[in-house]
């Protein structure tokens, strides 16, 4: 039994004794929660960790829980925050975060070459190198022509229709801006009614991009850079932006903040300053996601793609007032997800 | 447009409607009926691999030398193939299926059972029938008229094997999350993960859980009382003495007997584990018939005469035919798939490796789980009662171990430990802490050998009899702590994420040579650690050895 229990002492001094070593080892590390996808983040951040020597510490969200998953974990972490840096893939988890206090307002360089429709008057938080909701649709499937997907009867068939779920990342975006637009109760009607005719309601956007691209669902509702990943695969697919009744657009940019009571607060802001930056916009323009640079940019050093997107970029929706829209549109998709 | 609407006209959806228990969309889906529709999967998956069980695992024992390590091998391999692989390698086929809600939902179905089909396999061996197949036919030459008799011995006959058999496979498939996350089903556990990222508190989240908990729970309460020794004494002693298996592993008059009469004594957990090998004798049709599963089913019904067409029908060849299905549907066909994909990938993944930081996470939360969950096997008392209640919790699932371990990290008194890697190994550990017993209850075993091996003492004997399964068993652990996603994805500390992590984000993107090469050097990297360790292992015990 003693040495039973001599054993047991030891394995708890040895997990202290790796926690506090870890921690120690860790201390110094810039702590960023970033919800853009890792596959383009990771050179961008390790660029600035060469760059600037300050370590890194990044955790990335799952791709099925897009953005939300790290809004709700550092609304948890308030109190105790490890999170420096939010680098979000959209803006309006970014507006719920700075309502509730946990955003450290901040103003560099960066901050002042992004146009004030992309950005917290504050500085809570910036916007930068935007992508745009599309209809993405497979040409072997149903031609060249865009479909049409908000003037569909109800009744018809839509089971060759995918649609990321609602509760996360870009299409609780697209949700909002309907909310807003439409008013709840159009929206929840649409959405009843869509799933009544059987649209496919997949894990993320990019399941929804893989079933346009193999031909399962013949139209569906991605972002710019899904649709991209498809094309350059030289899948069958072609794109056009969602537009609303008034013709406005769904423009979604990535933004970035620095969480209150931040542990390397100077660090935290060279990184901000470095994402806001011109060079960052034009590396996420001229990456395979074709992302759309907000701030001033060479337009001869950006690819043919992102030209072409620009013009519908200038036509987005305001999302910045959307955050009462946000939370009431969220708390009823809770309660259909989770009733 | 015309053309869209047209194409959008399409069966499928009606089918689909006709199924009652799966939504149709209008109204959401509450968690009581994704409960249910998780319960009616569980019960389905568990019947059919405890009944086709009993007839596989008395096949598994007429299998000798290289016959039987393929067949065990091609038994096992589904079980131990990660769901990521499974998913990644299959991402066309489950994509096609996408607009079939029948299709979609065979194909999970499928593959889940084909996973846990050997679970019921390896329990079923563990764990034979009370009676003797000798005592069963004696029964049978003076069986009594009543079906309703025939029907409650049969019953009894079968032991607590069927029923620890369906009760594992039932919990196991009741609380999958993996393969359900990566193919977008509908089941209780998708729903309390919605809840927890959707930024439910996280008592509201686990409140959520608590009707599919209870189930779990009463299935386990179940599956503990049935293993106390007055259950199986109830069992024994309620058979006649002359029908009684006799006590201990299969005797030596159990195996003679077997050349006068023409049944197959099931085989026990001691021969199993000691390679005792039987008389071969005649083959017996039952135990090798295309109809097995179906005469297990009329046994349990009562009905002991078959209809004749059931007796002809042979086919010694369908085990191996279903066993290389298996491994081939679940395993081998989507390994390929990603060995194909990979080998233009593997130069390019070698210019720029990025995944060492993940790999060295991995290796880290996998021997940490690993030897933790060793050491609580092997210094649990052999006593039953202490190590089921240390195995159970392990038995509802990654996603509930997950939460609780996160909610317990988030008291106070705990909260420091909170980023670090403590809340996963401890999370790996529980989860690894059922397999972990049934491997011990496998091979951890004092044998007459074993303990002359100890007399002698030859350390070659004893890493033989002793320690090379204990390094097997180990090694199994790791793997799969290794495999783990769920866990991972909720628990691991920033900045050192898992390989499994970060190749289920990267897998939403498509298969790709790189990715594929990403995926080969993951699984490719515990198999070396594992080789380099059992070899090493070896080198010394040879060294050693008398």
């Amino acid at each position: 039994m003693r040495k039973k229990l001599t054993l047991i002492a030891l394995a708890v001094a040895l997990l202290i004794g790796i926690s506090l070593w870890w921690q120690a080892a860790h201390s110094g590390a810039l702590v960023v929660y970033c919800a853009h996808d890792a596959i383009y983040a990771d050179s961008i951040l390790h660029d600035f960790e060469k760059r600037t020597g300050i370590p890194i510490s990044i955790r990335y969200d799952t791709e099925a829980t897009k953005s939300l998953g790290l809004t709700e974990l550092l609304i948890r972490e308030k109190d105790n925050p490890r999170c420096d840096v939010f680098w979000n893939n959209e803006l309006l988890g970014m507006t719920d975060l700075q309502e509730r206090g946990i955003l450290q307002p901040y103003k560099g360089s960066g901050y002042a070459r992004i146009p004030a429709a992309f950005k917290a008057p504050d500085g809570s938080w910036t916007g930068f190198a935007a992508r745009m909701r599309v209809i993405i649709f497979n040409t072997q499937k149903i031609g060249t022509t865009p479909p049409n997907l908000t003037s569909i009867l109800p009744g018809t068939d839509l089971s060759r229709i995918g649609i990321a779920k609602a509760l996360y990342g870009t299409t609780l975006t697209h949700y909002v801006v309907l909310w807003h637009e439409w008013g709840g109760g159009k929206v929840r009607a649409w959405h009843r009614q869509w799933r009544a005719d059987g649209v496919k309601e997949l894990d993320g956007n990019a399941a929804v991009k893989d079933a346009v691209a193999e031909g399962a669902c013949y139209a569906g509702f991605v972002d710019t850079d899904d649709y991209f990943e498809a094309k350059d695969d030289g899948r069958p697919v072609a794109m056009h932006p969602v537009e609303l009744d008034d013709g406005k657009t769904i423009c979604i940019p990535n933004t970035v903040a620095i969480i209150r009571h931040a542990r390397h607060s100077r660090a935290a802001k060279k990184l901000v300053d470095f994402l806001l930056s011109e060079e960052t916009e034009l590396a996420l323009a001229n990456s395979k996601s074709r992302q759309i640079p907000l701030g001033p940019v060479p337009e001869d050093r950006l690819q043919p793609d992102v030209r072409a997107l620009e013009p519908w970029a200038r036509k987005g929706v305001d999302l910045t007032a959307l955050g009462p829209a946000r939370a009431e549109c969220l708390a009823w998709l809770k309660t259909w997800y989770t009733p | 447009m015309s053309r869209l609407v047209e194409d959008l006209v399409h069966p499928v959806t009606g089918i689909s409607l006709a199924w009652g228990f799966l939504p149709n969309g209008s109204e959401p889906m509450g968690i009581g009926a994704q409960t249910t529709l998780a319960l009616v999967r569980a019960i389905f998956i568990a019947t059919l691999a405890t009944l086709a069980s009993g007839p596989t695992s008395r096949w598994l024992a007429t299998q000798r030398g290289r016959a039987r390590l393929l067949a065990w091998g091609l038994l096992v391999v589904p079980f131990f193939t990660p769901t990521l692989l499974i998913s990644y390698g299959m991402v066309r086929f489950s994509i096609a299926l996408i607009v079939s809600t029948w299709g979609h939902e065979a194909l999970y179905v499928g593959v889940l059972g084909l996973k846990l089909f050997p679970v019921a396999v390896v329990i079923r061996v563990l764990l034979p029938p009370p009676l003797s197949a000798e005592g069963c036919y004696t029964y049978h030459l003076a069986a009594p008229a009543s079906p309703w008799s025939q029907r409650w011995f049969h019953l009894r006959a079968a032991g607590q094997g069927p029923w620890i058999a369906a009760g594992l496979v039932f919990l196991l498939a009741f609380a999958d999350f993996e393969l359900a996350s990566l193919w977008s089903v509908k089941t209780w556990t998708m729903a309390v993960f919605d809840a927890q990222i959707g930024g439910f508190a996280l008592t509201d989240t686990l409140r959520l859980a608590a009707f599919p908990f209870c189930i779990q729970l009463a299935v386990l309460v179940a599956l503990i009382l049935s293993r106390k020794d007055s259950a199986i004494g109830r069992t024994e002693s309620s058979f006649p003495s002359r029908f009684k298996k006799p006590h201990g592993a299969p005797t030596t008059a159990a195996v003679q007997t077997r050349k006068i009469l023409p049944l197959r004594a099931n085989p026990s957990a001691h021969e199993f584990a000691s390679g005792l090998k039987p008389v071969r004798d005649e083959a017996p049709m039952a135990q090798r018939s295309l109809c097995a599963p179906f005469k297990s089913l009329c046994a349990l019904c009562g009905k002991i005469d078959f209809p004749l067409w059931l007796h002809r029908c042979r086919a010694p060849f369908l085990p191996w035919l279903y066993l290389a299905i298996s491994a081939a549907f679940v395993t081998l066909i989507p390994l390929g798939i990603v060995i194909v994909q990979a080998i233009p990938g593997v130069p390019r993944l070698f210019e720029n490796f990025v995944l060492g930081r993940e790999l060295g996470a991995s290796l880290l939360f996998a021997v940490g789980a690993t030897a933790a969950a060793a050491a609580l096997v092997t210094f649990t008392p052999r006593s039953r009662v202490p190590a089921l209640f240390l195995a159970a919790p392990g038995l509802f699932g990654a996603l509930t171990i997950s939460l609780i371990v996160l909610a317990l990290f988030q008291v106070p008194m705990l909260r420091e430990l909170y980023d670090t890697p403590v809340p996963l190994v401890l999370a790996l550990t529980v989860l690894l802490l059922p397999l972990a017993f049934l491997l011990g209850a496998l091979w951890l075993r004092q044998t007459a050998p074993l303990y002359i091996a100890r007399q002698i003492p030859s350390r070659r004997l004893i890493w033989e009899l002793q320690n090379r399964p204990r390094a097997i068993a180990c090694a199994i652990l790791f793997c799969w702590a290794w495999f783990d996603f769920t866990a991972s994805s909720i628990l691991a500390p920033t900045g050192f994420t898992p390989v499994f992590v970060r190749l289920h984000n990267l897998a939403h993107y498509g298969q790709t040579a790189v990715l594929s090469a990403m995926m080969i050097a993951a699984f490719a990297t515990p198999v070396a650690v594992l080789l380099l360790t059992g070899t090493a292992l070896h080198l010394y015990a040879r060294g050693h050895g008398r």
